[in-house]
């Protein structure tokens, strides 16, 4: 049975250790593992106390809000219409969804009130090359008011201008596009043309080739069309030489609500994909680094306990603490999901605009809601430390987020992960234990530490 | 159908029947002493509506207690810096 403490200290004890405790029967090895926890602590050991609480100090205090991300939408016009778009794109000639010089000097403003020293910026959309002037613009006020900035650019690249292929010059700026498998998905799940999803691989061939890895990722997201087949999206990444893919469900939002509803839906069906999709990874670790994006960043933040990196899933949440989205209306958003909620006019998850600033008090009220560690279904899980929360997806699949969180999306896939992860710990698999080392080190010969575990 | 609850739940009763009234548009629910009772029209009952209805009632009697007894926690969590 798994132990945790409040950050994350865990030990394993015998499945009937609990029954012992309460009867006073430990095992003197027993007493030691929960000291060691500082789950039973002596009388004259109080430092425990102090000890403990410093680090969840540490970990979890309030601090101040420092954006170094932002998601921007310059234009919510688009030049596809994906089967699983998850927001409410405009055609490509629609006038109306861009931003404009205003929001621009309204953007310049809003950067130089929020004194960033380091931004990392996000173009999503609607497709964002369909106005490059708008990005060329932001990067130059980002720059101009920041001491380093990086930009990526998210497109569908069924166009590669000149004008991107300038940006790609600059240091600082890398394109993220969407592969979700062989040309016959793409177009299945998103140019439902061969010819558009062939212009897609050639550009992304072009970028590699002539730029490099490093300029160009991709995700994938996965619905039933790839669903019964993971071989197809492994291999496509593999052999674009991609070290790391993110397996990603089709999200229970905007069109995907309907068009994909089943496998927005289907968890079962979901976790047993990803377990076969773990077994083609862990074939391909054999001979070179190749790791799954989540599972590899969990394994890490639990063995490292490095920083919640990732904005979706962290406890608490702290919206708009150090990330924040800018809609082509200069509407300000808590999170990309959030935006495509409020878009679809299910939840209004605004929290203010370019012109009024930051709405501090709705701010307040979703956030306090937004954490784990007094939640009451998760403060008695032992994965609790690891896990974040997922309000806006449980809004988005449930219409309330007070619902019991074994029933949800979020908490069965998380479980799974957690459960994947600590049988092989339990179990010292070294098939596993190798690659989590290999994904900590982010080395295909790491040094060889299973004490981590 | 009628739901009796524990007696250290009562403090909690308005609170959930506020939620209840909410969740349930529908229904009719009251509460007395420690008992909730809810007006079902059909008379054949449910028992997949009693099902949910009593872990919807006593899963909303649980966070309501949970939620006053970690509220310093929170009020830490989301204090000003």
């Amino acid at each position: 049975m798994l132990v945790t403490n409040e950050v994350g200290d865990y030990d394993f004890l015998k499945q009937d250790f609990l029954e012992r405790l309460f009867d006073d029967q430990l095992d003197e090895n027993e007493k030691t593992q929960l000291g060691n926890l500082s789950v039973l602590i002596d009388e004259d050991e109080s430092w425990k106390y102090f000890s403990l609480a410093k680090r969840v100090q540490d970990k979890y205090a309030p601090t101040e809000r420092k954006i170094g991300y932002l998601i921007l939408i310059p234009t919510l016009r688009c030049n596809l219409s994906c089967s699983y778009c998850q927001v409410s794109r405009a055609p490509e000639k629609a006038k109306g969804y861009d931003w404009d010089e205003d929001t621009l000097k309204r953007f310049e403003s809003f950067i130089k009130e929020n004194s960033m020293d380091h931004l990392k910026v996000e173009f999503q959309g609607g497709e964002p090359s369909l106005r490059l002037d708008l990005v060329k613009s932001v990067i130059d006020i980002v720059e101009a008011n920041t001491k380093s900035s990086e930009f990526v650019i998210c497109s569908n690249m069924v166009n590669l201008d000149k004008a991107l292929i300038d940006l790609l010059e600059k240091d600082n700026f890398t394109i993220s596009t969407s592969i979700d498998g062989s040309l016959s998905t793409m177009t299945k799940n998103r140019t439902f043309e061969d010819e558009t999803s062939k212009s897609v691989f050639d550009n992304f061939n072009y970028v590699l080739e002539n730029y490099g890895p490093e300029k160009i990722a991709a995700l994938p997201t996965i619905t039933e069309n790839q669903i019964n087949s993971p071989e197809e999206i492994i291999q496509t990444y593999n052999n674009l030489g991609f070290q790391s893919i993110f397996l990603r469900p089709v999200n229970y939002m905007g069109f995907a609500r309907k068009q994909h509803k089943e496998s927005s839906q289907a968890i079962n069906e979901w976790n047993n994909f990803y377990l076969k999709a773990l077994d083609l990874i862990k074939e391909i670790n054999k001979t070179h680094y190749f790791e799954e994006f989540y599972l590899a960043l969990l394994v890490r933040e639990i063995f490292t306990n490095s920083t919640r990196s990732f904005v979706d899933y962290r406890s608490p949440q702290r919206f708009l603490n150090n990330y924040l989205v800018i809609d082509f209306d200069e509407q300000i958003y808590p999170s990309d999901e959030a935006r495509m909620l409020s878009r679809t006019r299910h939840v209004d998850l605004a929290m203010g605009d370019l012109k009024s600033g930051i709405d501090e008090a709705k701010l307040k009220e979703i956030n306090v809601w937004a954490e784990n560690q007094t939640h009451p279904d998760c403060m008695h899980c032992a994965y609790q430390p690891f896990c974040g929360i997922d309000i806006v997806d449980d809004m988005s699949r449930y219409q309330r987020f007070d619902t019991i969180k074994k029933d949800t999306w979020f908490c069965n896939r998380q479980m799974f992960l957690f459960d994947f992860i600590f049988e092989k710990v339990e179990q010292q698999d070294r098939e596993w234990l190798d690659i989590f080392l290999k994904w900590i080190s982010r080395s295909n010969e790491p040094i060889t530490s299973y004490e981590l575990f | 159908m009628e739901f009796q609850i524990p007696e250290k739940f009562i403090g909690y009763a308005d609170v959930v029947l506020a939620r209840l009234h909410y969740l349930y548009p529908d229904l009719k629910i009251s509460f007395k002493k420690d008992t909730f009772s809810i007006e079902v029209e059909n008379s054949n009952q449910d028992i997949n509506l009693e099902k949910e209805l009593k872990k919807e009632i006593f899963h909303q009697l649980y966070r309501a207690k949970i939620y006053e007894d970690t509220l310093p926690i929170k009020k830490w969590l989301f204090s000003d810096k």
